[in-house]
């Protein structure tokens, strides 16, 4: 029997929920626990997770716009940053490994998407092949996905085996959740997942957990604290790393374990 | 869902412009609350569009059952209504456009929840879904022929990886 590829989408209503930020570290946990991961940047209009795996803009010799332009294979889009991201990996090792595909930064290319748009079957033909590249041979894809509902956003929800729903406290971010996870509904995603971040501290956590469960209908993966730190670190490096003991590490863990344990059961009925 | 459960109920009057709630009556262990002006109700509304005895709501064996009891009567979804069974979630009018209220179960009544450092869960009051307007907004989605073509398309996907995973699964049968 072949592998289990899992597809994981996060999404949020709004930006600035941490989304990208936390996309980031669960990969990095998911592939520290001896797995090959992928992290796709489909935030074409705003792209940022590169950043964190220090991979500096010149350095991008493909990017998911050359694939999307038809320059490219996606798979020549994708970047080895284990070594960035998890520290020392034999370079022959199977596993741990993290890819990452970004979206270009260049204000050009970013300019053209704006302006002409893109095929969006295109992307999701990138999905497809990235899960069937050999070269890559992922267990699990990552799509960081652009806020808010657009037919991109809707596509990727669709083709994922887990969708992970994160917003803040935050009367709008509930709101907006609530269209995203009934459209979830709508497209029968297998495994769908609430997650609170940038919660401040002194709150009933667990009272937030029963809140947003009995509101959603879904379960919450995790209830990330506010964290000062993350935003000294953001810009360099992974706080899973750095911080292994803070409280934003060992709740993101509880959240690698959901994806992994999602990851491990069938997203869809086989006869 | 145990009664027990069931008897542990909200009420929230929803600010008519936004849907939000702006204020919340928590009810545990009581099988009828009165609705109306009169401050003798459980749930006083001081509206001139509002009765005396508005409504009640009954905790039957199979939910709790809204029941009209005010001349002006209560609308659901803008249609007058004598009785309406309540689910979670669900919108009442006290009138042709008098005050919005919704029901709900909550999970935990303010007064029996223990904090760590003593914080009101009703903080989290603001937090919340206004569900008319969620279905509004994701009617006006779905209804459209771009979704429709998004979910066949979706389909024709998840085939695709089904194929390609069996065709792996071949492969490493193979090898």
């Amino acid at each position: 029997m072949a592998k289990k590829r899992t597809i994981i989408s996060t999404h949020s209503f709004r930006g600035g929920t941490g989304k990208s930020n936390t996309t980031a570290n669960l990969a990095v946990l998911v592939a520290k626990a001896g797995y090959r991961v992928g992290i796709i940047d489909t935030d074409i209009q705003s792209p940022g997770i590169h950043v964190l795996f220090n991979v500096a803009e010149d350095a991008l010799t493909h990017t998911l716009n050359d694939y999307l332009w038809g320059k490219c294979k996606i798979h020549e889009a994708a970047r080895d940053v284990t070594a960035a991201a998890i520290g020392n990996v034999d370079d022959e090792a199977k596993t741990p490994r993290l890819f990452l595909i970004p979206s270009s930064m260049n204000s050009n290319e970013i300019a053209k998407i704006l302006a002409e748009g893109y095929d969006v079957a295109k992307l999701n033909d990138g999905f497809q092949e990235l899960m069937d590249s050999q070269q890559l041979d992922l267990d699990f894809l990552f799509i960081d996905t652009h806020p808010g509902v657009n037919e991109e956003t809707l596509l990727s929800i669709a083709v994922s085996n887990i969708l992970l729903l994160i917003m803040r406290p935050d009367n709008q971010d509930f709101q907006g959740t609530a269209v995203t996870a009934e459209l979830a509904r709508q497209l029968e995603v297998p495994n769908m997942f609430m997650i609170v971040n940038k919660v401040p501290p002194g709150t009933d956590t667990q009272a937030l957990r029963l809140h947003v469960e009995s509101l959603y209908k879904a379960p919450v993966a995790g209830i990330l604290p506010l964290n000062s730190e993350i935003v000294r670190v953001a810009s360099a490096g992974i706080f899973v790393n750095r911080y292994p003991d803070h409280p934003f590490t060992i709740e993101l863990k509880k959240i690698a374990e959901k994806v992994l344990e999602a990851g491990s059961s069938p997203a869809t009925p086989r006869s | 869902m145990a009664l027990l459960d069931k008897a542990k109920i909200a009420l929230e009057l929803l600010d008519s412009a936004q849907g939000h709630p702006v204020q919340t009556w928590r009810f545990e262990g009581e099988a009828i609350i009165r609705i109306g002006r009169a401050d003798e109700n459980d749930v006083t509304i001081v509206d001139p569009r509002v009765s005396r005895l508005h409504a009640e709501l009954e905790l039957r064996a199979d939910g709790w059952l809204l029941i009209s009891r005010g001349r002006n009567g209560i609308l659901v979804d803008g249609t007058a209504v004598s009785e309406q069974k309540l689910n979670d979630g669900r919108t009442f009018q006290l009138g042709p456009n008098g005050p919005m209220l919704r029901f709900c179960h909550h999970v935990q009544p303010a007064h029996n929840v223990t904090t760590i450092d003593g914080i009101d869960p009703s903080i989290f009051d603001g937090l919340n879904i206004d569900h008319r307007k969620k279905d509004e907004e994701v009617q006006e989605i779905i209804g459209g022929s771009l979704f429709q073509q998004l979910k066949l398309r979706a389909d024709e996907l998840r085939r695709k990886n089904q194929v390609s995973e069996s065709r792996r699964d071949a492969e490493d049968r193979k090898s």
